[in-house]
């Protein structure tokens, strides 16, 4: 059969890559939430005092974590991804000394 | 209970927004572990949207609207309400009980408008007579005065710079009343002017405020048509100027507020009499900074009454001097100029014949003799003594010391004296150097006693204490700095005791002969007792070196039986005596040295004197 020229890959590697991509996807949905603009309808332009005031600092608290929550899991898929290309390089070294 | 000001359809859509971002949320899944922090972060905005903001818009929009009449009861018109009353007012917002209170640590950018424009329509008198608005204004004030942002805004919005700081600074002078110090408005209106002014900080230019920059006084002040002084000091001080900045504008502004005194008289300073004024405000923080007291005392040699003739509490006016010319904090040249014309204004007693003088009749004396105390040195004619003519500082170290509050002051003032002294001769650490020294010392010691005698020549038994007291206390001070230091005067300590014995016999017993006899007689004891004293400070100095034996014999005692006889004439013959017996050198130095003190002209006229 002919060679596809596709390094061959572990399991393990595989099942990295596809976490990785189901963060990046979580953090893509997150990043598009309506709840990271809510504040914008909770300002002064819509209410003024205590309550009104806590609402939109709570909004703008909770819009600052899902913001680091994205990045968060950006940064976690990285390492999947990092971590499985690595796996896979020691692979084919392995295979080459064979 | 607080109020909330809101927009029915601006809430309409922020419920809907509420309900749709908490459905889209619920949408967000993962079920991998290195996705749980996030999917928590979910859960818990979820839930907080739906139990707390939900319910909250829920219920502002099925309930009604407050009424006019419910407004008002509700205090919308509080200056805490500000926010609130600006949207209902001009925007037509509703208006509802609001059930968290106001977190007063933080004002935001619409806050910090809407109180500048609440101010703006504020009933002053109102506010200056509640405390409890007052303490809330303050706080936020300064909240605002902290945030170029927030500042910028209050100002934008507040034009109330005429009226505000006047009726809040009339309610501050007028609450003294005839308590000085209790019953007073001015805990609660201070904040509130430092407040203002830490907003209007923001916009004065940093080149203005600079360390050391002479502003003047409209650079720093907010525009004001016809600022009363009073008003116009509670701004600066509030702006917290650097030391040289706020003694420039203090004299700018004292320089034409005594002219006025002069011819408004009490309607200056809001009327009020009594209480801290105008120069109290701003003389009070000069007192407190020793360079901001010397530049000032710099800038009013010419008129020294801009100290002493405006303020209402002459005690600052008394520490700013003694700041302002004590020896670490200025120069021997500028402590001349201010000393001298200080004690030029007080030739003539100003509490006595000016009755515009805002302050009581001020026990001036102790001041006097506290002010001259670090530089006596500078007022005789010896060398590196300040470059006025000998006659004109005599007459006016005279005035220091022309009552007994002032020599008992002085001295009391052992401190400064010595202070004094180490400013201007340092230590000697040879004989030569020592000679210098002694001749300085003798010839103040001479200067003082002739002062104490010409002054109080009408009270001997009075005289003759402080005499003795006033040349004690220089004696010690001049010690400081003799070769050996602190060890040749514990040595001399003993000696010192005899003398002090010695002079208590000699002036308990009064002189029939006259009171000008008794004055000098007393002059020449305490001057030969000086000589006598520093002589023994010497050879005990010597001994203690090694440049003489331990068992040479010690120098002769000063005074002598008979009471009639010259002391002075007396001590010195024996002196002679003593010393001819030393080497050669330390004879001339302790000769050289009883010089200094019985040798002067004062000396040989005493004893001229002491002859009719």
């Amino acid at each position: 059969m002919p060679s596809t020229g596709e390094m061959p890959t572990s399991p393990t590697a595989t099942r990295l890559r596809q976490r990785a991509v189901a963060l990046d996807t979580v953090a893509w949905r997150l990043g598009q939430v309506y709840a990271v603009d809510l504040y914008r309808l909770a300002g002064p332009d819509t209410w003024v005092g205590p309550s009104p005031q806590a609402c939109v600092d709570d909004l703008l608290q909770r819009r600052a974590a899902i913001l680091q929550q994205i990045d968060v899991l950006r940064a976690e898929s990285r390492r999947f991804t990092r971590t499985a290309d690595e796996m896979d390089a020691r692979a084919a070294v392995t295979a080459g000394v064979r | 209970m607080a109020l909330m000001a809101y927009h029915p359809q601006s809430v309409g859509r922020l419920r809907r927004a509420l309900v749709e971002a908490a459905a889209d949320l619920r949408r967000v899944t993962c079920a991998d572990p290195a996705a749980a922090d996030a999917i928590r972060v979910v859960t818990a905005a979820v839930t907080q949207l739906e139990t707390t903001w939900l319910p909250l818009v829920d219920r502002l929009l099925a309930s009604d609207p407050l009424s006019g009449g419910q407004r008002r009861a509700a205090q919308i018109d509080a200056l805490d309400q500000s926010l609130v009353r600006v949207m209902a007012d001009g925007y037509g917002w509703s208006v509802q009980r609001d059930p968290l209170s106001d977190n007063t640590s933080i004002v935001t950018v619409e806050e910090a408008r809407a109180l500048g424009a609440a101010l703006n329509g504020i009933d002053p008198m109102a506010l200056a007579g509640d405390p409890d608005q007052l303490a809330w204004l303050a706080q936020q004030l300064a909240v605002i005065g902290r945030d170029p942002v927030l500042s910028t805004q209050f100002l934008a919005n507040f034009h109330n710079w005429d009226v505000l700081p006047f009726v809040l600074a009339h309610r501050r002078a007028d609450s003294y009343g005839n308590d000085y110090v209790g019953g007073s408005f001015a805990p609660d209106i201070d904040p509130v002017f430092d407040g203002l002014m830490s907003i209007w900080r923001t916009a004065v230019p940093a080149a203005t405020l600079n360390a050391g920059a002479a502003s003047s006084i409209t650079d720093l002040l907010p525009p004001m048509r016809d600022p009363d002084p009073y008003v116009q000091a509670l701004l600066l001080r509030s702006l917290h100027l650097d030391p040289i900045a706020l003694a420039t504008v203090a004299n700018d502004l004292l320089r034409s507020w005594l002219d006025d005194k002069e011819t408004l008289g009490g309607s200056l300073d809001l009327a009020v009499a009594v209480g801290p004024n105008t120069a109290d405000l701003l003389l009070e923080d000069i007192a407190d900074n020793a360079t901001a007291s010397t530049y000032f005392l710099s800038l009013i040699v010419d008129r020294p009454a801009l100290l002493f003739r405006t303020l209402d509490d002459p005690e600052i006016g008394f520490q700013l001097a003694l700041s302002g010319t004590g020896p670490a904090h200025t120069s021997s040249a500028a402590a001349e100029r201010a000393v001298l014309a200080i004690l030029g204004y007080f030739q003539v007693d100003p509490y006595a014949t000016d009755l515009q003088t805002d302050g009581y009749a001020g026990d001036y004396g102790p001041f006097l003799g506290r002010l001259v105390a670090p530089w006596l040195l500078q007022f005789t004619g010896v060398k590196d003594a300040w470059t006025t003519d000998v006659a004109t500082k005599v007459h006016l170290l005279a005035v220091a010391l022309k009552d007994e509050q002032a020599l008992q002051a002085l001295v009391a003032e052992s401190t400064r004296i010595t202070d004094g002294f180490a400013h201007s001769v340092g230590t000697a650490e040879s004989d030569a150097e020592l000679l210098a020294l002694s001749r300085k010392i003798g010839a103040l010691v001479s200067l003082l006693g002739q002062l104490v005698v010409n002054e109080h020549i009408h009270d001997e038994a009075e005289r003759t204490h402080f005499l003795w007291d006033l040349t004690w206390t220089i004696l010690t001070a001049a010690t400081n700095f003799v070769p050996g230091g602190v060890v040749a005067n514990v040595a001399a300590a003993a000696t010192v005791t005899v003398l002090q014995a010695e002079l208590a016999q000699y002036f308990v017993a009064k002189d029939a002969d006259g009171v000008r006899h008794d004055g000098e007689f007393a002059m020449d004891v305490a001057v030969t007792l000086t000589a006598a004293y520093a002589l023994s400070t010497l050879f005990e100095s010597w001994v203690l070196h090694g440049r003489i034996n331990e068992d040479a014999p010690a120098p002769p005692p000063p005074l002598s039986a008979d009471h009639r006889k010259c002391p002075s004439a007396t001590y010195r013959g024996a002196v002679e005596e003593w010393a001819a017996r030393l080497p050669t050198e330390l004879e001339e130095t302790a000769l050289g040295l009883v010089e200094s003190f019985i040798g002067s002209a004062q000396a040989i006229e005493h004893c001229a004197e002491l002859s009719f």
